[in-house]
């Protein structure tokens, strides 16, 4: 044990040394040139800030940090990194007093001496802040942005220069911090030189903003995937005006003489793209659709110009559903029986998009297993749900995705890898075809219940009477067939006198007439107890059937020694058969 | 795994074929269950036969079946 405490204190110290020369080395990096822009001419607050690093000390750079002011933190939805327009790493780290720090990882070190340009941009959503708060429907918006005329710098700045594009609106004022002046759009501050690190002089810039302040504050996006080759998409979305609030009362008549066109406070339309693919596209909300919206279908995308039911002024609302079919070709790749989708985590809007809160679930084909979700940013992943639709048994697997706070850049696919037996296909035609199969089969044991409540033997009888005459219909058939089947045999023999087949096909008819003679004598024995009168009419059939056949080989020994076709023998032979085969019929018509 | 080295997945039957498909398996399967239906009402249990029976259920049932799931998806619900 007492072994152990001073090596508990050198680690301490190591630690302690190595932090204080990490400290002493950060002392060494210094911003040679900074130049930030600063673009709020819409919604967004749009950063951009190019770095030049140059490293002093004696040692390789790996990563340079970056600092965002707390202020502006708290809005921030995304930040990334280029170096000579590659993207490289951001990594946030944890905070220090005032300020929010990333850390952006170098692919190449900074040797020492050398220096190196790094173009960070973020986003800031909902940081302007509208100035008045409220307006009536004849006043335009009016922001004020807040910021920091320094840039927030981990490093002492040799030179900046910030420029703040406030676009075409007017300007009503702007906080100086000398050297600062409007040029046209924009206002510039600085250039300065040798700022500390962590320096900050707060500004304010009011000027005149018309670009639409709507925030999807909820979007719910489902992706349900049928391996029959389609990927459906619905996506439920609230969107909310959140510029200066309307005051007053909202006059339809103004509204529609109000001649400033895109100044007015209000949103009439916006665009939203969609896949080329896209097809079978619908836009609603709970009343039902709303037809006023518009569709154009270009080459590489289809364009849905999205017109809500009234104009959305500031502090109002719309909730509305769009949705459309995707062929499965486009996003879904499958090797044996592995899958992966390749799908867009969220999806264009409108230009400019804000997305407070995305969910997006995705429906798997049911008993899908082996789920392997990649996204390209982190989000929350929630439990897995199920579903339940059409011809399921079990529910279907839906993966949750939720994540806050979404702008343009978001829009980025994710992979979704999972097992899938191309067997399952088979489920929902069979589960449908055992559907109908059980409605018939109980048809067919319900028509063997016998629901009569009294035995009426008479009706029972003739149903009995009924049956059998049907199986002497199909033996008289049956006799007829045969007797056709022995004058085309002998019509045969004339032509090619093989006697040997005329005898087989006699012998097979002769065995043939023995079972239907063995099964008639049955019928007309049971018939007897049945209806004895039809049992008589039988007999006489019965004498009819073996009239035609005793004298059939006098018939076929005369016949037969011709060789003319279609002899008079024939002929009265055919008419005989005919005739004595009509009575057989009527015999069985009278029973 | 590289996603863009594997096989993009098509569904089993092209959309294009589901109307013919729908009225052709449906139309099938109606007439098996007309010629069942028939037969039931038809036939007293002096004539009729359980074999025969079951085959021509089987036969409705197998054609309206598939001929109901195409129809499910001819009409946009993808199942």
């Amino acid at each position: 044990m007492c072994k152990n405490i001073p090596r508990y204190r050198m680690k301490v110290l190591i630690f302690t040394l190595g932090l204080l020369a990490a400290l002493a080395l950060s002392q060494d990096v210094k911003i040679t040139d900074a130049e930030r822009t600063v673009d709020i001419s819409s919604q967004l607050a749009k950063v951009n800030v190019a770095l030049t690093v140059q490293n002093n000390g004696k040692s390789a750079l790996s990563d340079v940090l970056f600092y965002i002011t707390t202020d502006e933190a708290a809005h921030l939805a995304h930040i990334a990194a280029t170096i000579k327009k590659k993207d490289v790493k951001v990594q946030p780290q944890s905070a220090v007093q005032g300020f929010a720090v990333y850390k952006v990882v170098l692919p190449k070190k900074i040797e020492a001496g050398a220096s190196e340009t790094i173009n960070v941009e973020y986003v800031l959503v909902q940081s302007l802040v509208p100035f008045p708060e409220q307006i009536t429907q004849e006043e335009t918006q009016h922001v004020v942005y807040t910021g920091n005329a320094h840039i927030s710098s981990a490093y002492p700045v040799e030179k900046e220069k910030t420029t703040v594009i406030f676009g075409s609106g007017k300007l009503q004022s702007f906080a100086t911090v000398a050297p600062s002046k409007q040029l046209g759009e924009k206002v510039v501050y600085g250039p300065y030189s040798n700022t500390a690190a962590k320096a900050i002089s707060e500004i304010r810039v009011h000027y005149e903003n018309v670009s639409p302040f709507i925030v999807a504050t909820t979007v719910e996006r489902l992706i349900e995937i049928s391996h029959w080759g389609n990927i459906a998409v619905e996506e439920k979305i609230q969107i909310v005006h959140k510029g200066a609030k309307l005051t007053g009362s909202f006059s339809r008549l103004d509204y529609q003489i109000d001649r400033r066109g895109k100044k007015q406070p209000c949103v009439k339309e916006f665009k939203t793209i969609l896949p080329a693919a896209a097809r079978d596209i619908y836009y609603r909300d709970v009343i039902g659709n709303i037809s006023s919206s518009s569709l154009k279908v270009r080459a590489e995308s289809v364009e849905v110009d999205v017109k809500p039911r009234f104009p959305l002024f500031g502090g109002w609302k719309t909730n509305y559903i769009m949705g459309y079919n995707l062929p499965s070709y486009e996003y879904l790749f499958a090797d044996g029986d592995k899958f992966v989708l390749k799908m867009r985590l969220l999806d264009h809007i409108y230009d400019g998009m804000v997305v407070e809160k995305l969910t997006t679930k995705i429906v798997l084909p049911e008993k899908a297993s082996n789920v392997k979700l990649s996204t390209p940013y982190t989000v929350n992943r929630r439990p897995d749900e199920k579903l339940a639709t059409y011809l399921d048994t079990e529910g279907r697997k839906v993966i949750v995705i939720e994540k806050n706070s979404l702008v343009d850049a978001h829009i980025q696919p994710f992979t979704l890898e999972y097992q899938w037996s191309r067997l399952y296909i088979w489920r929902e035609p069979l589960m449908a075809t055992g559907f109908f199969l059980c409605l018939f089969l109980a048809v067919i044991v319900y028509v063997r219940f016998d629901f009569e409540i009294t035995k009426d033997s008479a009706s029972e009888a003739l149903l009995g009477v009924q049956a059998k005459v049907e199986e002497v219909e199909k033996i008289v058939n049956e006799r007829i067939a045969i007797h056709k089947r022995l004058i085309e045999a002998v019509s045969t023999f004339k032509g090619d006198k093989e006697e040997e087949t005329l005898k087989n096909t006699r012998a097979k008819i002769e065995t043939e007439r023995a079972e239907l003679k063995k099964k008639m004598s049955g019928i007309v024995g049971q018939m007897k107890t049945l209806l004895p009168a039809a049992s008589e009419k039988l007999n006489e059939m019965e004498q009819l059937e073996s009239g035609i056949v005793n004298s059939e080989s006098a018939y076929i020994e005369k016949t037969s020694k011709s060789t003319t076709k279609n002899s008079s023998e024939d002929r009265q032979w055919t008419v005989r058969v005919n005739g004595d085969t009509n009575k057989m019929k009527d015999i069985i018509n009278s029973i | 795994m590289d996603v863009s080295k594997m096989p993009r997945y098509v569904g089993p039957v092209n959309p294009s074929m589901y109307p013919s498909l729908t009225i052709g398996l449906c139309g099938l399967g109606a007439l098996f269950m007309a010629w069942f239906f028939v037969y039931e009402v038809t036939s007293n249990k002096y004539t009729r036969s359980l074999a025969k029976e079951v085959v021509v259920a089987t036969l409705a049932a197998a054609f309206l079946g598939l001929g109901s799931v195409f129809l499910l998806l001819w009409v946009g619900i993808y199942v």
